[in-house]
């Protein structure tokens, strides 16, 4: 067990955790504006890819052969602005009604579970009838697979490209939370929904623009899930939702910094069990539970544990 | 007007009932979900027999119900309870998967309407039952043929990954190490998956440091493809083998790429090796229909059809008029089935075990992307 293979898991463990990260923060934004645990947001991921998937193969003509930066980007650009779109109308679609009607939160969290299934067997009908089969694997430039070696270490492009961009991503959000009227509005909103629609702002906009932003974001993770494991299919939101999920409570649910922590480390917890213990490899999805299990022992708000009476995100 | 109409419609109504009656079948396969692909191809299999061989001596129709059980272990026995007390079905084809054959064994029993599994291997599918039989060979032939090809070619030491939510992997897993241990071969590890696991690097770096010279495989496709990648990826050369299971290299190719070539597998059928006259037909007009060459699932499929369409034949008679009777003397007619020429070969099922005898495997492998007849096994 020398240095350079310690390395080598905690730059896995990174990338891996990224992707976790991407998609808790969905969770977060949307549990301190509505108080609401948005099951539906595993698949939003899986829409993100087949949507990326499905505007390569309308862009190249259904060859994926030799895809340029500027074609993988273009698709990608489609499905982060459809997969937004999506996310809104799972909102205006399902959740609103009930939250207008004042339904009991219980009654909306069934609803996300509605809209979970509804968009897995959505897409199981899409993939089989249209694409050919449930599982499709996922292409994209070359570049993204090139191997970079330092020393004993193998590094994928892909797995120092994924971090990085979550770092920004997370500097970005946290500049539209603090810096922007917008994050404003939605700290706001996240503090008391009904002094805001007192003071006459337009709270279904911020909600919609938390779910796209969100949605997004999911968007960019499902390609990043994609491509480091370069076959889609339905289903593939489902697990990786609900560890996304515990990566969101961990980090302490609410706070954006803490879902990307708490993705982190639910990342390198999936990747150092099995590395350093392989025995045990076949049982690392149940790892990522057992830490949320052993984490809200003793913080049982998470991490960055907000107090929901005094401060948001 | 009217009084003609319904004076046609009368006619015809008392016309259809005193010529040909429809008897149905059932087609339970997974048409959509993680192994759409081996329902679909079993399914243009079915309905290429059907449309040669769909009316029964007395004039009698074959209409077939296709179901899909979505690999899902729920939606195969509510398809199944769907096709029995709905449908009204004399027989069921299928289900593909050992799982799925084995969940819906009690409801074929109670409700006794004769099953025919084309493709699931493991051996408990058909034990125990006087209802449920198949057409293809078992898991502790398969697990064998692969054992002994690996010892054969002197690769001695090796590493078993399956996958522990399948009966069929858990079964064939076992049945290969059996005839590996018995053979002489020594298994440095035995590795477990769950089905739809993407991420298979622990296990992988686990094989790299055994230095195995054989990997046995005996897991699905989608599962596979991606492992595959992730070991060679690894620089790990060994050869690896798998079971039907993984016998579609169409999905293989797409998931894996590259790193699909040198794969072998063990299967029922190649379409270069018509077995029978029925089969070179069946071969050809497969080609002028789809356009390619009929896949093993496609094979087995048209199997069990012909099995149920021959008891079919025996036991339409006037003496079972009910659907009841013509059920029980279907499930014996398919026990009893005799040196049946069908597209795999020549079937003669075993009445107590409900499973063919006799029935050999072929050993097939992906070279630069295309499959490659390897050697035919015989019991």
């Amino acid at each position: 067990m020398d240095a350079g293979f310690i390395l080598q898991q905690i730059i896995n463990g990174f990338s891996l955790g990224s992707m976790y990260a991407l998609i808790a923060i969905g969770y977060t934004l949307v549990y301190g504006v509505l108080r609401l645990i948005n099951f539906a947001h595993g698949d939003i991921m899986m829409v993100g890819s087949f949507l990326a998937f499905i505007s390569l193969g309308v862009l190249t003509g259904w060859k994926f052969a030799h895809i340029s930066m500027a074609i993988f980007f273009t698709a990608v650009g489609i499905s982060i602005i459809l997969t937004a779109v999506v996310g809104i109308l799972t909102h205006v679609v399902a959740y609103k009604p009930l939250l207008d009607k004042g339904a009991p939160k219980i009654s909306i969290l069934i609803t996300a579970i509605g809209i979970s299934f509804f968009l897995e067997s959505l897409f199981n009908v899409i993939a089989n009838q249209y694409l050919g089969g449930t599982y499709q694997a996922f292409y994209f430039p070359k570049f993204f697979s090139h191997i970079i070696h330092i020393g004993s270490l193998t590094i994928p492009v892909l797995t120092l490209i994924v971090p990085i961009l979550t770092l920004l991503i997370l500097l970005g959000l946290l500049f539209i939370l603090y810096k922007t009227k917008m994050g404003i509005a939605i700290r706001a909103l996240a503090f008391d929904i009904y002094t805001v629609k007192l003071m006459g702002a337009n709270s279904n906009f911020i909600i919609g623009f938390v779910f796209a932003l969100g949605s997004a974001l999911a968007a960019i993770g499902g390609v990043s899930f994609a491509m480091a494991y370069p076959s889609i299919d339905p289903y593939m939101g489902m697990l990786v939702g609900l560890k996304a999920f515990a990566a969101a409570v961990v980090g302490g649910i609410g706070s954006v910094t803490g879902a990307v922590i708490g993705g982190f480390i639910l990342g390198f917890v999936e990747v150092a069990v099995p590395g350093f213990l392989p025995e045990l490899g076949g049982w690392k999805d149940a790892f990522a539970f057992i830490l949320l299990i052993f984490v809200l022992l003793f913080k049982p708000t998470g991490i960055m544990g907000i107090d929901f009476e005094r401060q948001r995100f | 007007m009217k009084k003609t109409l319904m004076a046609l419609g009368i006619s015809a109504l008392v016309a259809s009932t005193l010529m040909a009656k429809d008897i149905k079948i059932g087609v339970l396969q997974p048409l959509t979900g993680p192994i759409a692909s081996f329902g679909q191809q079993t399914l243009d299999g079915i309905n290429l027999i059907h449309s040669r061989y769909h009316t029964l001596p007395n004039g009698d129709k074959i209409k077939l119900v296709v179901t899909d059980d979505q690999f899902d272990k729920i939606q195969t026995v509510n398809g199944y309870k769907r096709l029995v007390s709905d449908d009204n079905v004399a027989a069921v084809e299928g289900p593909l998967a050992s799982s799925m054959s084995l969940s819906i064994k009690r409801f074929a029993d109670n409700s006794k309407t004769p099953t025919v599994t084309q493709i699931a291997t493991n051996p408990r599918v058909t034990m125990n039952t006087n209802y449920v039989s198949r057409t293809c060979f078992t898991d502790p032939f398969q697990g064998k043929v692969a054992a002994t090809y690996a010892l054969e070619h002197h690769l001695n030491n090796a590493v078993v990954v399956f996958d522990m939510k399948q009966d069929y992997s858990v079964g064939l897993a076992k049945a290969f190490e059996r005839a590996y241990k018995k053979g002489g071969g020594k298994l440095l590890k035995v590795l477990f998956i769950n089905t739809g696991d993407k991420d298979f690097n622990a296990q992988v770096a686990q094989i790299k440091r055994l230095h195995p010279k054989f990997v046995y495989t005996p897991i699905y496709a989608p599962e596979e493809g991606l492992f595959l990648r992730q070991l060679r990826a690894a620089g790990v050369k060994a050869p690896v083998m798998g079971g039907d299971g993984i016998a579609d290299p169409g999905l293989l190719k797409k998931l894996a790429g590259n790193a699909a070539n040198g794969v072998m597998y063990t299967d029922h059928f190649d379409a270069l090796k018509a077995p029978t006259p029925l089969s070179a037909r069946f071969i050809k007009d497969f080609k002028a229909k789809y356009n390619r060459e009929p896949s093993a699932f496609a094979a087995t499929g048209a199997d069990a059809y012909l099995v149920i369409y021959n008891a079919a034949k025996k036991c339409d008679t006037p003496a079972n008029k009910t659907l009841n009777s013509l059920k029980q003397c279907m499930a014996k007619a398919i026990r009893h089935t005799k040196h049946l020429e069908a597209v795999t070969g020549y079937l003669t099922i075993n009445p107590k075990t409900g499973t063919p005898i006799n029935k050999p495997a072929v050993i097939e492998k992906i070279v630069d992307g295309k499959t490659k007849f390897v050697e035919l096994v015989k019991p």
